[in-house]
């Protein structure tokens, strides 16, 4: 389990104090998918980059299965919608090359892409360039590559971004089926739609705190509201009815 | 524990020579630096003869030798008497053609049947210089075969003035001066060939990777990123080695293509010589792709990598001229010093003096320490550096 304490990360901007995030606790079990909704410059990117260890904590905890995130590189798994690949690589070198990072041994590699590639739909892609490939493939390449290792948890920033419908619809119940097999999962997302039909959990953030979590239906008792929507302007914008 | 992960080093390969565009066009410079210097040097040497068309003589003594004085004025040549002080002028390049020594009583000895000597003094490390001397040169032996038919056949002398006169060049230049002013040049391209052999390549490996948003996956695999930075360190650095192997081979074809006579006889460039320029060469190839992936390192937008790389181009372009400042104040010291000390190296080896294995040791030690400080660098910057960072 993902065990966050406390989390705290405070930045200087020309010398003034900044907090990108603010005494969060959460929890991330396995086999639980965790939706992480907020306004832009929530704070939402900088937990992520906290659990993956990218950033440091300037004050509280994350331990991921009671080790430190440091030494779990190996049981996780980050999606930055903004990460780029390797343009001169193919997809398949790429891949491939995430394989190597994660010591994966060479002769379980090629099995390993090819089960994800067709899981992902992009087996036709393995030999098409970086450079060349849409959002849409791009995002479905950047998924195949954080799920190259195995994963025990993921870490998705905003995976639908750029998607099409169906591919939305194939991630959907991709992610569900992994939850299935233990995965934890923490999401963040925009469309908060998307969110109440997939996460099992719900964290609503603004300015790097923690306003609610629970279940959609916890949320919408916490607030007096029947929809998320509702119950996340509400909290967050203080709005009361939305047209 | 791994110093080095060997899948980066073999994506890093494949990066370089999937960039074929900038690999071509690096590899194309490299094989034509060879023939490009030479053919510039050959443009260079051809202005000078050119401008001996103005067919100046400058003299001393010329009283002595009225027939001489007659034969250069049917060669349509401008006769200025000499300065006195003319070695000093010569030495300091205030003269652009040799001094005729004509010595007393020079053409009242060979007419009784005695040896006479003309001399020509010159400063071959001055090529303006050189090329007038060799047309002094043709006129003065016109001269001598002209007396000695027209004296053998007046039965005036016994033995003709070829046999008689000879003719002395004395070179007031070193043979240092003499080739180093020249062939300075190759040098300094060289130096630049270590540079461009790992520019793109060694910028590519660190700013390229924030700028693709790349730096992520390598920060949070579980590699040590020093295993990482080593290994694309040394992808840049075996490609960067290779072209610039070629850049210091290319002279040997390229001077037997294109060298003029007296392009040859001034530039001994064989095989041993590429040699040791490149052994000179590869350590200084080690601490360019070092600095340069450090300066991708440390900066956050194209702009900025593309000033650092500059700066870096403007250093390694000045820097071997501090050795030329005051030649005489060279010391062991430079040869601790990059760049100045590959640049003195390369002098020498141009001067036909190999390098002795502790130069080439102290320049091996350097560049290993260099490298190895500017890669921890490199690798502090790139663990730490996070865009959160960089935009707060």
């Amino acid at each position: 389990m993902i065990r966050i304490s406390q989390a705290s990360r405070q930045v200087f901007n020309h010398k003034a104090p900044v907090w990108l995030t603010r005494e969060v606790s959460l929890q991330i079990p396995p086999g639980q998918i965790v939706g992480l909704v907020g306004p832009n410059g929530a704070g939402k990117t900088t937990l992520m980059r906290l659990i993956a260890g990218l950033d440091a904590l300037t004050t509280g905890e994350i331990t991921i299965d009671g080790q430190s995130v440091q030494s779990s590189s190996l049981l996780l798994g980050y999606l930055n919608e903004q990460a780029g690949l390797y343009h001169r690589l193919t997809v398949l070198e790429n891949l491939h090359y995430q394989a190597t990072l994660y010591h994966l041994p060479a002769e379980i590699i090629s099995s390993r892409i090819e089960d994800i590639a067709s899981v992902l739909n992009i087996k036709p892609l393995l030999n098409k360039q970086a450079g060349k490939l849409s959002r849409g493939e791009t995002m479905s390449t950047l998924l195949a590559r954080t799920l190259i290792h195995q994963p025990k948890y993921l870490l998705l920033d905003e995976p639908t971004n750029g998607l099409d419908l169906s591919a939305v619809i194939h991630l959907r119940k991709f992610l569900k089926e992994l939850a299935k097999k233990q995965h934890g999962i923490l999401m963040s997302s925009h469309a908060m739609y998307e969110l109440e039909k997939l996460a099992d959990y719900l964290v609503i953030i603004h300015q790097g705190k923690v306003l609610a979590q629970g279940t959609t239906s916890e949320i919408c008792m916490l607030t007096q509201t029947n929809n998320l929507e509702t119950a996340f302007a509400k909290l967050v914008y203080q709005m009361t009815e939305i047209d | 524990m791994k110093l080095m992960h060997w899948g980066v080093f073999k994506k890093e390969l494949l990066d370089i020579f999937r960039d074929w565009r900038a690999l071509i066009f690096t590899a194309a410079i490299s094989i034509l630096v060879g023939p490009i210097i030479l053919l510039m040097i050959a443009n260079t040497l051809a202005a000078f003869e050119s401008r001996s068309e103005l067919r100046i003589v400058l003299v001393q003594g010329l009283e002595h030798s009225p027939s001489l004085r007659i034969h250069l004025q049917r060669e349509t040549a401008t006769i200025i008497e000499a300065p006195n002080d003319y070695e000093a002028q010569l030495k300091r390049g205030a003269l652009q053609d040799p001094v005729l020594i004509v010595p007393p009583k020079f053409e009242q000895k060979w007419r009784h049947g005695e040896p006479a000597e003309l001399t020509m003094m010159t400063n071959s490390a001055n090529a303006k210089i050189t090329a007038n001397t060799n047309r002094l040169k043709r006129w003065l032996s016109a001269f001598v075969n002209e007396r000695s038919i027209i004296e053998n056949s007046m039965q005036i002398t016994a033995m003709g003035a070829n046999e008689l006169v000879s003719i002395q060049e004395h070179d007031i230049a070193s043979l240092r001066a003499q080739t180093s002013k020249v062939f300075g040049m190759i040098p300094y391209f060289l130096i630049l060939a270590c540079l461009y052999s790992v520019w793109s390549g060694a910028v590519d490996t660190t700013f390229g990777e924030k700028e693709r948003r790349t730096l992520e996956i390598l920060q949070s695999s579980p590699n040590p990123m020093y295993a990482i930075v080593c290994a694309k360190w040394l992808a840049v650095w075996l490609v960067g080695s290779v072209l610039v192997m070629v850049a210091a081979w290319s002279f040997v074809p390229a001077q037997h293509v294109m060298a003029g006579e007296t392009l040859k006889s001034m530039l001994a460039y064989g095989p041993e010589e590429a040699l040791y320029m490149t052994v000179a060469l590869i350590p200084l190839t080690a601490i360019f792709a070092g600095l340069l992936m450090f300066a991708g390192a440390v900066a956050n937008t194209s702009k900025q990598a593309q000033g650092s790389a500059t700066a870096i181009m403007l250093m390694a372009t000045l820097f071997p001229l501090a050795g030329h400042i005051d030649p005489s104040e060279e010391t062991w010291v430079h040869d601790l010093m990059p760049i100045i000390a590959q640049h003195r190296m390369m002098g020498r080896i141009l001067e036909g003096e190999m390098p002795t294995l502790t130069s080439v040791c102290l320049a091996c030690l350097v560049a290993i320490l260099l490298t190895g400080l500017l890669l921890k660098m490199v690798t502090d910057r790139l663990a730490t550096q996070s865009h959160r960072h960089s935009k707060a």
